[in-house]
């Protein structure tokens, strides 16, 4: 009787625990599972030339012609460039600013706001913004850069990315700095006092105490920028199209691309599938291989 | 100093530093230091001096500036005004790293990244000792600590008393001219920081380095130091040796705060042998704790200058004992046994709570007696104003 009892009581609170879990389970079924599984349905679908014909399907063989194809290759190495160019650098400067931020001097707290403050910009308005300041008629960089009424930097092949790429950094400096801010303000200050004491300069000081104590943020603030790179696509959409010549189509813009300006929705399927997967072995590569050289604290 | 690179000029006999085969030991001196942080005075008009190869402890409640005394020594704050010497140098400009002092926090602060053998080496490696000789002076200082062992460790892996060592071995890897101890044993439980306690006079007895313990623990002060430098507010109350502090409490505060249990310190009225209060000169009686007490003839000189004929006199539990034809009558309220005594905690039938103790053969007492009790050792007597001592 006692285990039969047993029993049928753990299945009404497994019964309970499931229950309260449906709704979130609900939401990420409609608009991640099925998304996810109706992307891997679509790529096996050839979408025809022409529209009002039917999709053909194909099987495998268009995953394996996409992502051998030059333009595929093309973009991802126009992503992973974007990435170099806003990854490592946002994470120094944030760095550096939040050192700098973090001294004790009067009115540091106007620059504490300054620095911060592109956490409330949108995507758009610092597009917007860029491309003003970068206009080859009227913009100021221009100007500066004596590229007056010439070719304009963001028409310009080769400095297109480096400039989305500045827009970006400039836009996510504040999140960064914040981060940074908030780890730098968690060390305790007797650390720094007995590194002072035991003879560290201020250098050797910021290398060998400061810094391994901030990489758990760091790491962290690698992981989300290289995704939040990944997935750039607003300052992309507004400042170049892609262009000049491709030398901005990153991968999210060729999908974009595809689906909507082209209507390939079996080649914006493969497309999708390839980012997530992309993204997933990143992510996971980075907790396997970071997270051995991360200090968090609590390694007893 | 065998195996150390470290080259000092022949400074034997200068004031304030003394040179041993152990390196050089400093003296350290503050001269009229305050330190303020905006309107609150945490240091105020401190002149004290710690002599080369001395341990001077630093007591006081949490708050009185005593850490902020060490900090202002270490160099990790500058004074607001007044001189801080080490040695023979003013060092009030002089950065932390250059003042050739050591220091064990309370929370030993030890690196929690590093290895316990890179927390040890820390200081030597930020001040360019080469590899091998870093490698030679950890080893022999976690050989004298008994930590060798637990080297390739990091910090989360050990008990506090390991930790403690781990900050004691980093700060005299080194050998700096001075060492600062901001209550290096308050986070240990009673038994380790009593055997703590010893090791840590052993090694200054060792090193002969000057030491500035910082402490809230009388009974750490009074076992420790070579003298105790009391503070209150920002203030020296008083420095002297752990007897002469004990036994000649320089105010009320120093006599209610060293000694465990506290002084007994309560008002009093002169009722005569004074100018003021009549009968024969040279016979001191007081009315007390609800009795009548006679006090030693030396007060009565000492409150010839005294106005008033109100004071706070002060008796140490050991000086206030049952005894039948005692004037002080009170009921035990509890009962300590410690060993070769008791010590009882007795209300008075004004309520306040005095300490005293029986000595075994007095009789036992428990919770509730009725009992007399009796002066019987010296009576200190305050200023009730000033809360200074009246006399020597």
């Amino acid at each position: 009787m006692i285990p039969d009892r047993n029993r049928s009581r753990k299945w009404r609170e497994a019964l309970l625990g499931y229950l309260w879990v449906l709704p979130a389970l609900g939401v990420f079924a409609v608009f991640v599972f099925y998304p996810l599984g109706k992307a891997v349905w679509l790529g096996l679908y050839r979408t025809p030339p022409f529209p009002n014909l039917a999709s053909k399907y194909v099987g495998a063989s268009q995953y394996g012609s996409v992502l051998s194809s030059a333009p595929f290759l093309h973009s991802l190495e126009r992503t992973v460039l974007f990435v170099i160019f806003t990854v490592p650098a946002g994470i120094v400067l944030g760095i550096a600013l939040a050192a700098l931020a973090n001294q004790r001097l009067a009115g540091i707290r106007v620059f504490r706001t300054v620095f911060s403050s592109t956490v409330a910009t949108s995507t758009a308005v610092a597009s917007v913004i860029f491309f003003t300041l970068l206009d080859p008629q009227v913009g100021l960089f221009s100007y500066w850069l004596g590229k007056r009424g010439g070719t304009g930097i963001l028409q310009n092949p080769t400095l297109a990315l480096p400039a989305v790429s500045v827009v970006t950094l400039w836009q996510n400096i504040g999140f960064t700095f914040i981060l940074m801010s908030a780890a730098l303000q968690s060390i305790p200050d007797e650390l720094l006092d007995a590194a002072r004491i035991d003879g560290a300069a201020s250098w050797f000081r910021f290398r060998s105490v400061t810094l391994p104590l901030l990489s758990p943020t760091v790491f962290f603030a690698g992981v989300v920028g290289i995704i939040g790179s990944f997935q750039a696509f607003g300052q992309i959409d507004l400042l170049t199209q892609g262009g000049p010549n491709n030398h901005t189509l990153v991968l999210i813009y060729y999908i974009y691309q595809a689906a909507f300006t082209n209507n390939n929705y079996g080649l914006a399927a493969v497309l999708s599938v390839a980012l997530f997967l992309i993204l997933l072995i990143l992510t996971l590569g980075q907790f396997w291989f970071l997270e051995r050289r991360v200090f968090y604290g609590r390694e007893s | 100093m065998a195996g150390v690179a470290r080259e000092f000029p022949d400074l034997t006999g200068e004031a304030g530093e003394v040179m041993t085969d152990q390196g050089k030991i400093s003296a350290v001196a503050l001269d009229r230091v305050s330190k303020r942080y905006g309107d609150v005075e945490a240091v105020c008009d401190l002149t004290l001096q710690a002599e080369p190869g001395e341990l001077l402890v630093l007591l006081g409640p949490s708050g009185c500036g005593k850490s902020t005394v060490l900090r202002l020594i270490a160099g990790l704050e500058s004074p607001s005004e007044g001189t801080v010497r080490i040695g023979t140098q003013v060092v009030n400009d002089v950065d932390p790293k250059d003042r050739d002092v050591a220091m064990v926090f309370q929370s030993y602060a030890l690196y929690p990244h590093l290895s316990v053998r890179r927390n040890i080496e820390f200081p030597l490696r930020s001040r360019h000792f080469p590899s091998n000789e870093r490698g030679e002076l950890v080893l022999r200082v976690a050989k004298s600590l008994q930590i060798e062992h637990l080297l390739d460790r990091k910090p989360a892996q050990l008990s506090g008393g390991q930790r403690q060592r781990v900050a004691l071995a980093r700060a005299v890897v080194r050998r700096p001219a001075v060492f600062l101890l901001d209550e290096p044993l308050s986070n240990l439980d009673a038994q380790l920081r009593i055997e703590m306690r010893a090791e840590l006079v052993e090694m200054h007895a060792r090193l002969r380095t000057t030491s500035i313990y910082v402490t809230h623990d009388q009974t750490e002060a009074i076992t420790m130091g070579h003298r105790i430098a009391v503070m209150h507010d920002g203030r020296l109350q008083q420095v002297g040796t752990p007897r002469a502090v004990y036994e000649q409490p320089a105010n009320a505060f120093v006599a209610g705060f060293v000694g465990n249990p506290p002084m007994n310190i309560l008002p009093a009225h002169i009722t005569s042998g004074t100018a003021n209060s009549g009968g024969a000169a040279g016979v001191v009686s007081a009315n007390f704790l609800g009795g009548e007490i006679a006090l030693g003839a030396e007060h009565s000189v000492a409150l010839r200058g005294f106005s008033s004929d109100e004071v706070l006199a002060g008796v140490r539990a050991e000086h206030l004992s049952p005894d039948p034809e005692g004037t002080i009558h009170a009921t035990v309220s509890l009962v300590e046994e410690l060993g070769d005594y008791q010590q009882l905690a007795c209300r008075l039938g004004t309520g306040q709570l005095v300490t005293a103790r029986a000595r075994s053969g007095a009789g036992t007492f428990a919770t509730g007696d009725a009992i007399a009790l009796a002066v019987v050792g010296e009576v200190h007597l305050f200023d009730p104003v000033t809360s200074q001592r009246i006399g020597s």
